[in-house]
């Protein structure tokens, strides 16, 4: 892809979730499919909520933090990618500088609050060639300072823009 | 006697089916919630707190909170010597490798901090 830019080979979606629909709409969409799949939060309280409740009710899930030493983050990437655990919540600080390439699937449950955190982990996705898939919520009460970019990101790679974000991103 | 007992207990249990029919996942949430929390274990008022962060709905149990609490599986409560009731939750299979992290993890110092 362009430098700078997100891949086309990455099929970006962008769903408009509010803040209190968002473990239903993640349920939903990891129960058609969730091997792979790493899901960005904002806080290590809901990595942990959330890999606890889908741990106990649906598929084994990991979490990495800021509060774990190295040692734990980089057994949590081990089970991730040796598929032990089928999915992997991560805060972005934490995620950063670890080797977590080639994902099935990226969600932004909490999208990240610039542009560039948004290429850099839809990156993680459709590496070597195959087609990645990178699925965001928006919640328009948090996230309306972003979709101006957002909208240009999708453009220059070919992507739909959804029409609530178009309306949002008009200004 | 141990007829009342029982069915007092029966009353007891009975009165949360109606927040378990209109909250079904709430017992799993309450398990998340403490095991995030399990490094230091976790007051009621802090349950409140953060069941509301999390789901968005305030908590709905409001009398006999401590009771209602140790209806669900796994969840354990202490007495400090300060006198407060901290809640905390043992394992299952599912949750052990979480439990196991979040116990040796580094020490949080302050509430609600980020990443």
């Amino acid at each position: 892809g362009v430098v700078g830019g997100a891949c086309s080979d990455v099929q970006q979606t962008i769903y408009e979730v509010n803040k209190f629909n968002k473990r239903s709409k993640l349920m939903e969409i990891l129960r058609e499919g969730a091997d792979g799949t790493i899901v960005f939060v904002e806080t290590k309280r809901a990595a942990d909520f959330l890999a606890s409740f889908f741990s106990e009710t649906e598929f084994p899930t990991t979490s990495i933090h800021g509060d774990r030493l190295q040692s734990q983050r980089e057994q949590a990437l081990r089970d991730f990618k040796n598929g032990t655990m089928k999915v992997l919540i991560a805060t972005s600080v934490a995620s950063r500088g670890l080797d977590i390439k080639n994902v099935k699937h990226v969600i932004n449950y909490d999208m990240p609050s610039n542009i560039d955190d948004y290429v850099h982990r839809i990156g993680r996705t459709g590496r070597v060639g195959n087609s990645g898939r990178a699925t965001s919520f928006f919640d328009p009460d948090q996230d309306r300072a972003i979709a101006g970019d957002l909208i240009k990101i999708l453009e220059g790679s070919g992507q739909e823009v959804p029409d609530f974000l178009k309306e949002m991103g008009g200004g | 006697i141990s007829s009342t007992l029982s069915s007092d207990m029966t009353i007891m249990d009975s009165s949360y089916i109606g927040v378990r029919d209109e909250h079904p996942e709430i017992d799993a949430e309450i398990r998340a919630i403490l095991l995030a929390n399990a490094q230091n274990g976790i007051t009621i008022s802090s349950i409140k707190n953060e069941y509301r962060q999390l789901t968005g709905t305030a908590f709905p149990v409001h009398d006999n909170i401590t009771d209602f609490l140790l209806t669900i599986p796994h969840v354990t409560a202490e007495c400090c010597e300060s006198g407060k009731r901290i809640f905390n939750i043992k394992p299952t299979e599912e949750t052990r490798h979480l439990h196991d992290m979040i116990l040796q993890q580094r020490q949080r110092e302050s509430r609600n901090n980020y990443n």
